[in-house]
């Protein structure tokens, strides 16, 4: 008999760790649907594209696009943190550097969403 | 936790495979005193209350790293973990999970001392020719200190979520301890320690999850030693020291 227990005692670098696994998943299984949809572009001469594309413009879309930007920039800072600590830089100082990349993905994330968010309120009404 | 409580509940994880089919939780009331560590708890209740109860301890002062079980959801020594600092009114008590229980919160180290074992802990054949001493500078020295006061308590093993779920993976204290061997300036068979811990369920597991540094008693940092491994690895391979 043994105990079985995935410990991850809110500390930081475990929940990295796991945010970045999901964020990863989410990742491919958005490209499958992403290469999917574009695919579509060979058929009727782009006409079911185009339909697609009228679909997808509503603010329920806009606002996952947002979320998809999102899992990308965490996905994208972590990595680069995951990529110091290869080069066994900032070891000493894993938490500080999550937080660092965090702050310049939380900019980058504003920046988006200030430029999608206004798109978004807009599509429905078309 | 009121300032005036005097009394904490120990829930305490139960199983005796000569008797029970599952394991079961058991609470005892354990009286609180001014600095009542959770291994003292534990000797009260199989002192006053229940002399089945089974658990492992030695030193008492966080020298022998015996005493590691998992301690209000933390991997922790029992000696070293004070009552009133967890600051709850139940606190729960289990075994070390990924071992096999033997009884109560007694686990089965063997599969961990395995794992150590096949790092070789121990300075190689021809490590330390001839009769006279291998003299080492304070630098080089100080270079171990921090791998050598790891005393394999296992709770780095227990806190990893890699080894959580690859019962095959080394796990930072035996990663610790091949490190330990190329950090040493007397032992010299860096390529062979690398090799032993490199391969599928060696060095390239470790997510950089920092577990392991967050658990540690003896304030050894394991993800710095393994990062530096897989530095090391893959510098020799393409300095082409190392075939693949």
């Amino acid at each position: 008999m043994r105990r079985r227990e995935l410990w991850l005692g809110r500390r930081l670098g475990a929940w990295a760790w796991l945010l970045h696994r999901l964020a990863g998943i989410v990742l491919a299984l958005y490209l499958v649907v992403h290469i999917m949809t574009i695919s579509t572009a060979r058929f009727e001469d782009g006409a079911a594209f185009d339909r697609i594309m009228r679909t997808f413009n509503n603010p329920v879309v806009k606002l996952l696009e947002i979320l998809l930007i999102a899992a990308v920039i965490f996905h994208m800072a972590n990595g680069f943190r995951v990529i110091l600590l290869d080069f066994v830089l900032g070891i000493h100082h894993q938490k500080a550097l999550l937080w660092a990349v965090m702050g310049v993905g939380a900019v980058i994330l504003v920046a988006v969403a200030v430029t999608l968010l206004p798109l978004a309120l807009a599509s429905g009404a078309r | 936790m009121p300032i005036d409580m005097n009394e904490v509940t120990f829930k305490v994880f139960r199983f005796d495979p000569e008797k029970d089919k599952k394991p079961h939780w058991q609470r005892y009331r354990v009286a609180l005193r001014p600095g009542l560590s959770v291994l003292e708890g534990l000797l009260d209740i199989l002192d006053h209350q229940d002399g089945s109860l089974a658990f492992r301890f030695s030193c008492r002062g966080a020298v022998c790293g015996i005493c590691a079980m998992y301690i209000a959801g933390t991997p922790r020594l029992a000696c070293r973990t004070q009552v009133a600092e967890l600051k709850r009114e139940e606190i729960t008590i289990a075994p070390l999970p990924g071992l096999p229980i033997i009884k109560d919160l007694v686990v089965d180290m063997k599969p961990f001392f395995a794992k150590y074992e096949q790092i070789r802990p121990y300075f190689l054949a021809d490590a330390v020719p001839g009769e006279k001493e291998s003299l080492q500078t304070p630098q080089q020295r100080r270079a171990l200190a921090e791998y050598i006061d790891c005393f394999l308590c296992g709770l780095c093993h227990a806190a990893c979520p890699v080894a959580a779920t690859d019962r095959r993976y080394l796990g930072p204290a035996a990663l610790v301890k091949a490190y330990r061997f190329i950090a040493d300036s007397r032992d010299g068979h860096t390529d062979a320690r690398l090799a032993l811990a490199l391969g599928e369920d060696g060095l390239w597991r470790c997510h950089t999850i920092f577990n392991c540094v967050e658990v540690c008693p003896r304030g050894v940092d394991p993800t710095h030693a393994i990062q530096e491994m897989k530095r090391l690895a893959v510098w020799r391979r393409l300095a082409g020291k190392t075939r693949p």
